[in-house]
């Protein structure tokens, strides 16, 4: 059912990036190239539809590298099924957004 | 402000917003995202990213699953009453931003024994004194006059009359609006200014006016008055101080006077004491709300209530309650017309007509929102639900039935009137049906 679910043009780009490896909130607005008053609201709604699941990082690795811990962003089954979908139905999402494995968590 | 300092009381304030179950969790990311940017900001506007914070929480706002929050608060009392409060709070506070309502609430700081004087009238004297629409009424004669035949009955009195001069500044000559006035007018004040040599005018001006025409330049500027001292009628930039002589005789302009005693005898004027002046609006309220509070209960005598009438205690509480609202929406009322009233520049006769139609609004809300509660808990009652049909109301009940949250009991509003069932009817359930509710 999730599969069906289609959306918007943002959204697919956001779920795409996420895909690509940008998982959290700012790689994913450089990246869609979205303010923030954008990415995080739908992320919100990604994570609401269960096309998205966010975890904190664990807190002795940010300390081990003195900085705050991060919340990452990764697909859900689900997720991963709507953004086939909708990479039908949007063709040129997967020139937008470029991979990026280092960022992946 | 340090603009990190800037940045996280906009996240703090964006906060607010979001739910509080998930508050700690959305403030915490934010604050880790921000400080990741802040050390590789990539070209990114750090208050724009913030700004972002408040429509994120604004969304995480909206889809709370949280059912209609600002009824539930409207639903408790104490909340009733705290709205009440803030929205009175709000409407002087807004009164107090307005300039010709400023003047009004702020005339209450003058001495009691100032006044301001017009001919006598026969038509309303708050209007013959020029309260609700202040106009130059006196000419220079009269003032002459006034100060010949009364002048004992006062220790000071001065005359002013406003105009638009031209006047030389640094930057040309601009047209000003000044009052034109009797060197006694600071004095009667309390406003300390160098005495004025005779026959040779003064100018005072306004702090504004300074810096906006002299551009902070006291070259033939005599004095310099901050703007808030000045809180009789006519919007002024300055003053031209002269002999009364100078003025002009024909036309009209306003009078202050300062009493000797506690009133003015035989007087072919009235007066108007400044200080007064917040209270009289208060006082023109007061009447028209009480005439639209008995009008209702007169209107609503007989047709509801009836079988919520409580005793004791619980009718104490409910009583008590609705002359809390009553004092608090008396002060939203006259605020609030004030408020309306001054939309012109100064406060106008619409002020009443404000008043009174808010005095019906605010008594019709009082006695609905009573009507609404249980008389018990005093929240207000929910869940509605029509029962029966108009067309059958000879053969069965026909209206509302509401519910108290906390069980206290049933109410039921008759849709029309009918000889078996015109009252409202309170079904007080007891304590017996509480385990059934939470």
């Amino acid at each position: 059912m999730a599969s069906e679910l289609k959306l918007s043009h943002t959204s697919a780009m956001i779920l795409k990036a996420i895909d690509s490896g940008h998982v959290y909130g700012f790689g994913v607005m450089e990246v869609t190239g979205l303010p923030s008053g954008t990415v995080y609201p739908a992320m919100r709604r990604l994570e609401r539809d269960s096309l998205i699941r966010s975890r904190w990082e664990k807190q002795a690795i940010a300390d081990a590298e003195q900085r705050p811990p991060r919340k990452y962003y990764t697909l859900t089954t689900s997720g991963r099924a709507t953004l086939e979908a909708s990479q039908k139905r949007y063709p040129l999402l997967a020139n937008l957004i470029p991979a990026n494995a280092g960022e992946k968590a | 402000m340090n603009p990190a300092t800037l940045h996280f009381a906009m996240l703090r304030s964006a906060a607010i917003l979001v739910p509080a179950a998930q508050r700690a969790d959305w403030l915490a990311e934010w604050r880790s995202e921000l400080w990741h940017i802040r050390r590789d900001p990539h070209g990114v506007n750090l208050t724009a990213f913030c700004m972002g914070a408040f429509r994120d929480a604004l969304w995480l706002w909206r889809d709370d699953p949280c059912p209609d929050r600002f009824s539930l608060s409207a639903e408790s009392p104490g909340l009733c009453l705290a709205w009440l409060a803030a929205l009175g709070v709000a409407c002087l506070g807004l009164g107090l931003l307005l300039p010709a309502v400023r003047i009004v609430l702020l005339s209450s700081l003058y001495p009691r024994n100032l006044v301001m004087l017009n001919p006598a009238w026969d038509g309303d004297p708050a209007i013959a004194d020029g309260f609700f629409a202040p106009y130059p009424s006196v000419a220079r004669k009269s003032f002459e006059s006034l100060k010949a035949t009364e002048g004992n009955q006062f220790t000071g009195l001065a005359f002013y009359v406003p105009a638009n001069l031209p006047v030389a500044t640094p930057g040309g000559k601009r047209t000003l609006h000044l009052a034109r006035t009797t060197p006694e007018l600071f004095h009667l004040l309390n406003i300390p200014v160098p005495r004025a040599r005779a026959g040779t005018p003064m100018l005072v001006l306004t702090r504004s006016a300074w810096h906006k025409y002299f551009q902070g330049d006291r070259q033939d500027v005599t004095a310099v008055v901050s703007d808030d001292l000045w809180r009789l009628p006519a919007r002024v930039d300055g003053w031209l101080l002269e002999d009364a002589s100078a003025l002009p005789a024909s036309t009209k302009g306003f009078v202050l006077g300062r009493l000797r005693f506690d009133t003015l005898r035989n007087s072919q004027f009235h007066y108007i004491r400044l200080a007064d002046r917040p209270y009289c609006c208060y006082g023109a309220v007061l009447p028209m709300f009480v005439f639209s509070c008995a009008l209702f209960a007169v209107m609503t005598f007989g047709s509801s209530g009836g079988d919520m009438r409580t005793m004791g205690a619980t009718g104490l509480r409910r009583a008590l309650f609705l002359a809390a609202k009553i004092l608090l929406v008396l002060p939203i009322v006259a605020f609030g017309a004030l408020d309306l009233g001054s939309v012109g520049g100064s406060v106008t006769p619409l002020y009443l007509d404000v008043a009174l139609f808010g005095s019906f609004l605010a008594t019709r809300w009082i006695i609905a929102d009573q009507r609404g509660r249980c008389p018990v808990c005093l929240r207000l009652l929910a869940h509605p639900v029509r029962i029966g049909e108009s067309s059958r109301i000879l053969l069965e009940w026909h209206g509302t039935e509401l519910m108290c949250d906390r069980g206290h009991g049933l109410l039921y509003v008759p849709e029309w009137p009918a000889i078996w069932s015109g009252r409202n009817r309170w079904l007080d359930l007891g304590s017996s049906w509480s385990g059934l509710f939470h």
